[in-house]
């Protein structure tokens, strides 16, 4: 009970940290690596629900969901990243930011 | 009461735990990135190799000491390159920054 | 004992996210990120998760590593941009709905149970003996099978974003220095051989077609960061075919079963069916993540004109 105990709060921590990096920096690489934060959090949320520390084995259908959602992360991160090269191909920063007519820098 | 093994095992364990202690130091005091290159790989290596020494000696089966040394190759093999590239990224990097102003790193 | 170490690593995350974003350099940022999937596998193996560890490792630290350090290296301008202000505005928010979370844990009943009893009273009838595997390919096929559309659309978007039809031409110079042809000589075969390996233990303990994909991803992007050319040669209908195989192949074999008038996604063959169907996502994850981050990089001449002038 206890180890369930210290992951979930320290899940929660890892997605909070992960929303004020996500809401605090202007870079879209900075946002994707906060982004990648607040994933581990959620995975490490489930895996640690699933494992009850009483008995041996632990839950399969979380361990399947997460292995399923690390793979979803890395192809929605290697998107978001091509995104920004084509933002910053288009502005010439890649900074998420309202800047309606900023000439290229 | 333990046995000779179990005896054995603990000792090696603590002289690779002292390795790595070292190694970590140097990572934080060392001056320049050359010396903290030296100091990661030589004494990292070591302790990995010691306390794959000493894991050896509770290890049940033959396959359990080849999946061990097969680590503690590898982990030779990639912190060996990686710091071949490094240092070589480093070097490159030094000879640059002298045509300007001067080593600085 | 086990509480200690439980202890430091929940510590070290959270230290270590939160210097993620707070420091100041990109560069930094990055390689902090890389210590975190390390960690974080670290985590899973406390957790009793070997499958997730070798995922973790080999993705978040490693092919995430890759995917943003190259983003990195071509999108970078400005280093050490200021913080921004606005951080208890920002801040106090966060830490009220990290309260409220952590409250709702403390309601967890102590006599949950969860899915384990359910997964293993049904495990028989797969004739699998790894319960994870089971789920991923048989009791909750439809997530496996999206999850191969998923990332068939994520290539296709990267492609669309590129305006490209091919992956190829993206393809870096090989290196003058030996050591990155000794180590691939060195690695790479014992990388199929652990892929292999993993996919094949699958069926009766840790490992399945996502550890082996993964693994055999890695060792491709290896071969791609090298200037190995043997990537460049598999012609690039046989590429786009292997991309597809894992979900056409899952799809074909699921509606196979309404020619014998049964519901979609049931087998008569349960082993031989799912193992087929492992086989063809291990290939379909593999070469999918390859070329997501082979993909990514648009290497045109302004890109590389613009790193020779920032270094």
């Amino acid at each position: 009970m206890t180890t369930l105990l210290i992951y979930a709060f320290t899940s929660i921590i890892l997605f909070s940290i992960g929303l004020f990096g996500l809401v605090s920096h202007p870079n879209l690489i900075r946002k994707i690596v906060s982004l990648n934060i607040m994933g581990g959090g959620a995975f490490l949320f489930l895996i640690s629900l699933a494992y009850h520390g009483r008995s041996p084995d632990i839950d399969p259908v979380p361990q399947a969901m997460v292995l399923t959602g690390i793979v979803v992360t890395i192809s929605a991160t290697a998107f978001a990243l091509c995104l920004t090269r084509r933002i910053r191909e288009k502005t010439g920063q890649c900074l998420l930011e309202h800047c309606p007519d900023k000439p290229e820098t | 009461m333990m046995s000779i093994y179990e005896i054995l095992s603990i000792l090696f364990c603590l002289i690779g735990g002292f390795f790595f202690l070292a190694g970590t130091l140097g990572l934080i005091r060392f001056p320049d990135t050359y010396c903290r290159l030296h100091a990661l790989t030589k004494a990292d290596n070591l302790g990995l190799g010691f306390i794959v020494i000493g894991l050896i000696f509770v290890s049940g089966s033959v396959p359990e000491v080849i999946k061990l040394s097969l680590i503690w190759f590898l982990a030779l093999v990639g912190s060996s390159s990686a710091c071949y590239f490094i240092g070589n990224h480093i070097h490159l990097l030094s000879k640059v920054r002298e045509n300007r102003n001067g080593p600085d790193i | 004992m086990g509480l200690i170490f439980d202890l430091i690593i929940g510590l070290s995350l959270a230290g270590v996210a939160w210097r993620i974003v707070r420091v100041r350099e990109h560069f930094q940022a990055i390689v902090l990120f890389i210590t975190f999937g390390l960690l974080l596998s670290l985590a899973w193996t406390r957790l009793k998760s070997p499958d997730i560890a070798i995922a973790e490792a080999a993705v978040g630290a490693g092919l995430a590593g890759v995917l943003l350090m190259d983003a990195l290296g071509t999108l970078s301008s400005t280093r050490n941009q200021p913080l921004p202000g606005r951080f208890l505005q920002l801040f106090i928010p966060c830490l009220f709905l990290a309260g409220l979370m952590a409250y709702t844990i403390l309601f967890i009943p102590a006599d949950f149970q969860g899915l384990g009893p359910m997964v293993s009273e049904a495990l028989p009838d797969t004739h699998l003996e790894y319960p994870v595997t089971a789920v991923l390919l048989d009791f909750r096929g439809y997530d496996t099978w999206l999850e191969l559309g998923v990332l068939l659309v994520a290539v296709l978007g990267v492609l669309c974003v590129r305006q490209a039809g091919t992956i190829k031409g993206s393809m870096l110079p090989a290196p003058a220095e030996p050591v990155g042809r000794w180590i691939i000589k060195l690695l790479l075969p014992l990388m199929v051989l652990i892929g292999g390996y993993l996919l094949w233990l699958g069926a009766f303990a840790p490992g399945g077609a996502f550890q082996a994909g993964v693994v055999l991803a890695s060792g491709g992007v290896m071969l791609w960061q090298a200037g190995h050319p043997s990537l460049a040669l598999l012609h690039h209908v046989w590429w786009k075919i292997l991309m597809i195989s894992g979900f056409v192949f899952f799809l074909i074999l699921a509606s196979s079963s309404l020619l014998y008038n049964q519901q979609f996604m049931t087998h008569p063959e349960a082993k031989m069916w799912i193992l087929g169907v492992e086989y063809a996502a291990t290939l379909s994850i593999a070469i999918c993540l390859i070329s997501l981050v082979l993909a990514s990089p648009a290497r045109n001449q302004g890109d590389q004109r613009a790193r020779k002038t920032e270094s």
